[in-house]
């Protein structure tokens, strides 16, 4: 599997066993976990701005895959974190 | 690898082994009587014990690659002392004098043994040369199979009988007691040889040769062979091949489409056809052999031998690529289990070390309490300090301070052994850093310094010495992981266990082999330990005052571990795997898009924790909902959502909060959207002063001497601004004919934008964007003259009408 970077595209299996595919938005490094902010995108890879989610990235049994925040605490504290950094990134593009 | 330090020994056997050849066992040489014999064989014997301790080292040590240039050369000397058994073969003669001794029954019985340890090797090298290789291209297997099926079948012959000759030997050694005999060189010579060979080599030689068996009947082995006979298609059809003395033509579109080695066949039809028409023949020498061709056709011989050419050498590429990358992964695996024992062994010498250094320790701090008595003596130093001893508990601690030496002599020479700096002290793990970035910055310098031999020989240098300091770190802190485990009374086999999961814990948290809960116990306990294990040395290390730090040591396992926990799932139901992963068509785009969605939304996310990432159980449509606490309650009475996060703690305050430290970026909150001002561009600014410069400056303005450079100072009511700037009465709305700028409040102070500025509309929408509120325009009044007279009105909903050309102030 190749790296996840920044915008790239992941394909995620659901619980209903179907395929979506979501745009790495952010990514943050924090307290020894991966998080991923993921939007999902059509074919056209346009993204649909309802469905956002903050995931962490995990193995399980060896598989790549990304785990739905439940603790509240956590949601709140890396959503915190994700906003920081996507308004650095807003700025940074309006300076450039 | 080590067998470099070998060389000026195996140079001087290889000599030896030419003077044996050469002066020895030329035809001239004569083995008449017994000092012949033994004047033979002393030198012989030499070089056989020289040769057995140089390659058995070899064996354990080499790369296979290694391993496979030095059998070859082990095999040749078999050769040559296969050539001086035969040589003496008829000996027994010679000494048969012996008395009471049936010479001639031990000497088969050993010529027996020494024969069949003979084949063994040989067909040991055989297999190396083709074990490895041979499931990826059983070609190589069928081109040696000769060779091995007659080894094989001369040790299978040989089998009993060594078996035989080897009772034989044992039950001879018994009985001997002919002083005379013991004197014999031969014989002990021999008969040590032949001993080892049954406690080691004849043994694995018998377990190597029954795997090999078993290895070639497996059906895996048999498939791939035959799987791989039929897979060689070199079936062609000859009707494609157009060889007749009126024409001669390849069939390209043919050759296209058939395999390598069909087109290498196709050639040497083609060739042979050639060769066969009739004409002027002429002789040519083609490898050595005479061709005899007609001349008329030479030209199209030459061009096939050449296409025959490049097909061979492509198929002969094509298989020693897969034969490379085969050897090449069997090389890298055969380093990592060496390098995996290597390390295994240099932790359980350490762990020894550690001991009897600590035992050293504490019995001069016991010893230390009295010092001042006779009971104590000073016996040694350690690391520069004077080490005591009770006399009572001398013997102890000679026993551990000879242990202790004598390890820290195995441990540097095991780290020679296998390439490793040494490092024995964990304080000087924690300062590789520095070492490293020293050897770092040295090969940085050089590699700016030019290509010289000289140059590169020294950057080659450092980098070996930085590769054998990181080897020396990665063994050092597997042995202080082992010594930490063993601390908590863990067995050895556990204590090894643990400290190769702290040190690839990710190879864990792979693993099918454990479940998940499994894998949270094993990494827990570690962590768990690492952390007691520090704390104590901290307390420990404090009241010594010691700088040692032995967390510095198991930070790295330590952050590795709490990383690899870390990555196991908290819930599997709330786990979804990653299919595939894919770069997006446009990584700019994607961002731009990105950038200017998830701002807000991340935003509101972390505004209202309420507001969340919510799966439709139904229809997996999943979403982010941004809501104010407010909404939640209607959120969770959705039937069909899911929250997953809800909590009513927080609201804008909170965001604004975030900011506080930049009261530039003051926020607005405004029909349930947040904005965020933004400064005015310098540039901007900039050019509004000097056009209202130019305004003051220009000689036609109406405004008078009162409206100065802060002239722009509007007030919301156009009487008093009239009044203000000394305008006529008849100044008023009704009378204007175009509006020039319009004038906004913006951050405390009004600003105006006028019509000929060259951004003036985007000017708009980005300050209204951030806050900025219209609060009148400067118009253009009829009356006017040239340029018309102008002044403020108050109005919010006016708009640039025109911007008439040429009109440009």
């Amino acid at each position: 599997m190749e790296k996840i970077e920044l915008y790239k595209i992941l394909t995620i299996e659901d619980e209903n066993k179907e395929d979506k595919d979501y745009t790495v938005a952010n990514i943050l490094d924090y307290k020894d976990t991966t998080y991923l902010y993921l939007i999902e995108v059509d074919k056209e890879e346009n993204l649909i701005e309802t469905n956002q989610m903050i995931v962490k990235l995990v193995k399980n049994n060896g598989e790549e895959s990304v785990e739905k925040l439940t603790d509240p605490e956590e949601i709140k504290e890396t959503a915190r974190l994700f906003y920081e950094l996507f308004k650095k990134t807003v700025l940074e593009e309006n300076e450039s | 690898m080590n067998i470099e330090i070998y060389n000026e020994r195996v140079a001087k056997l290889q000599l030896s082994i030419r003077n044996l050849e050469k002066n020895i066992m030329n035809p001239i040489t004569k083995v008449d009587t017994l000092a012949d014999f033994n004047a033979l064989f002393k030198e012989t014997k030499k070089i056989v014990e020289e040769y057995r301790d140089i390659f058995e080292n070899m064996k354990t040590e080499a790369s296979q690659e290694q391993l496979l240039k030095y059998l070859e050369k082990e095999n040749n000397f078999l050769e040559i002392f296969w050539k001086f058994l035969n040589k003496i073969n008829h000996y027994h003669d010679v000494i048969r004098f012996v008395p009471n001794y049936n010479i001639k029954k031990e000497w088969t019985s050993l010529y027996t043994i020494l024969e069949y340890h003979f084949y063994a090797e040989k067909m040991k090298y055989a297999l190396e040369k083709t074990m490895s290789p041979l499931m990826k291209n059983p070609k190589i297997y069928r081109d040696n199979s000769e060779e091995i099926n007659y080894l094989k079948e001369k040790i299978q012959n040989l089998e009993p009988q060594v078996d035989n000759a080897l009772w034989e030997i044992e039950n001879l050694e018994k009985a001997e007691t002919d002083e005379n005999l013991r004197e014999l060189d031969l014989m002990n010579g021999f008969i040590d040889t032949a001993k080892l060979r049954n406690e080691t080599m004849y043994k694995k030689m018998k377990e190597t040769i029954e795997s090999i068996d078993f290895f070639l009947d497996t059906e895996d082995f048999k498939d791939t062979f035959e799987k791989t006979e039929e897979t060689v298609d070199n079936n062609i059809d000859e009707n494609f091949i157009e060889v007749t003395e009126e024409k001669i033509s390849l069939n390209k579109e043919y050759l296209d489409k058939i395999s390598l080695p069909a087109k290498i066949k196709y050639m040497n039809v083609m060739i042979e056809k050639i060769e066969n028409l009739p004409g002027k023949k002429m002789i040519i020498t083609h490898k050595g052999e005479k061709i005899k061709i007609a001349k008329k056709y030479l030209g199209w011989w030459i061009e096939c031998q050449k296409k025959l050419k490049q097909y061979t050498e492509q198929f002969e590429l094509e298989i020693e690529g897969k034969e490379a990358i085969s050897l090449v992964t069997e090389i890298e695996k055969e380093e990592q289990e060496r390098e995996k024992q290597a390390k295994e062994k240099y932790a359980d010498l350490y762990m020894d070390y550690k001991y009897a250094q600590n035992e050293i320790l504490r019995l001069s701090i016991e010893a230390k309490k009295y010092l001042n008595t006779k009971e104590v003596i000073a016996v040694a130093s350690l690391n520069g300090e004077p080490i005591y001893v009770k006399k009572e508990n001398l013997e102890h601690f000679n026993r551990n301070f000879m242990n202790y030496k004598k390890i820290q002599l195995e441990l540097q020479k095991m780290a020679t052994r296998n390439h490793i700096e040494v490092i024995e002290e964990q304080n000087l793990i924690n300062d590789l850093s520095d070492v490293e970035e020293n050897l770092y910055e040295q090969i940085h310098f050089l590699q700016n310094q030019g290509q010289s031999a000289e140059v590169l020989e020294k950057i080659e240098s450092l980098k070996s010495k930085l590769y054998n300091l990181n080897k020396g770190k990665k063994f050092a802190l597997y042995a202080n992981l082992k010594v930490m485990f063993k601390t908590f009374a863990f067995t050895n086999d556990m204590s090894t266990y643990l400290s190769n999961i702290s040190e690839d814990p990710e190879k864990l948290v792979n693993s099918k082999e454990y479940t998940l809960e499994e894998k949270r116990d094993i990494l827990t306990n570690i962590l768990e330990k690492i952390e007691e294990f520090s704390s104590k040395a901290h307390e420990k290390s404090k009241d010594k005052k010691e700088k040692i730090s032995n967390f510095g040591v198991l930070k790295k396992p330590f952050e590795k571990v709490k990383k690899s926990l870390n990555l196991l799932p908290k819930n599997l139901n709330n786990v979804f795997k990653i299919k595939n992963t894919r770069d997006s068509k446009s990584k700019k785009i994607m961002a731009f898009k990105v950038a200017a969605t998830a701002v807000a939304a991340a935003g509101m996310v972390c505004l209202t924790s309420d507001s969340v990432s919510i799966m439709n159980k139904q229809n997996t449509k999943a979403e982010v909902v941004y809501e104010e606490s407010s909404t939640v309650e209607t959120a969770t009475e959705t039937e069909d959502l899911e929250i997953i996060n809800a909590k009513e703690d927080t609201n804008l305050n909170d965001l604004k909060e975030l900011f506080k430290e930049e009261p530039k970026n003051d926020l607005i909150e405004e029909n349930n959207l947040v904005y965020r001002k933004i400064e005015i561009p310098k540039s901007f600014q900039e050019q509004q002063k000097e056009v209202e410069f130019e305004i003051n400056n220009n000689e036609n303005h109406y405004f008078g001497e009162e409206f100065t450079t802060d002239g722009d100072i509007y007030q919301n009511q156009d009487d008093l601004a009239n009044n203000e700037n000394k305008l006529s009465s008849y100044f008023d709305n009704t009378s204007i004919r175009t509006v020039e700028g319009i004038v906004y409040n913006y951050n405390g102070s009004n600003i105006t934008i006028f019509s000929y500025q060259p951004d003036a509309e985007a000017t708009i929408k980005a300050i209204e964007n951030n806050g900025a509120k219209q609060i009148g325009y400067v118009g253009k009044n009829e009356q006017g003259m040239n340029n018309g007279y102008e002044g403020f009105f108050a109005d919010e909903n006016v708009h640039f009408v025109v911007k008439e050309e040429g009109k440009n102030r």
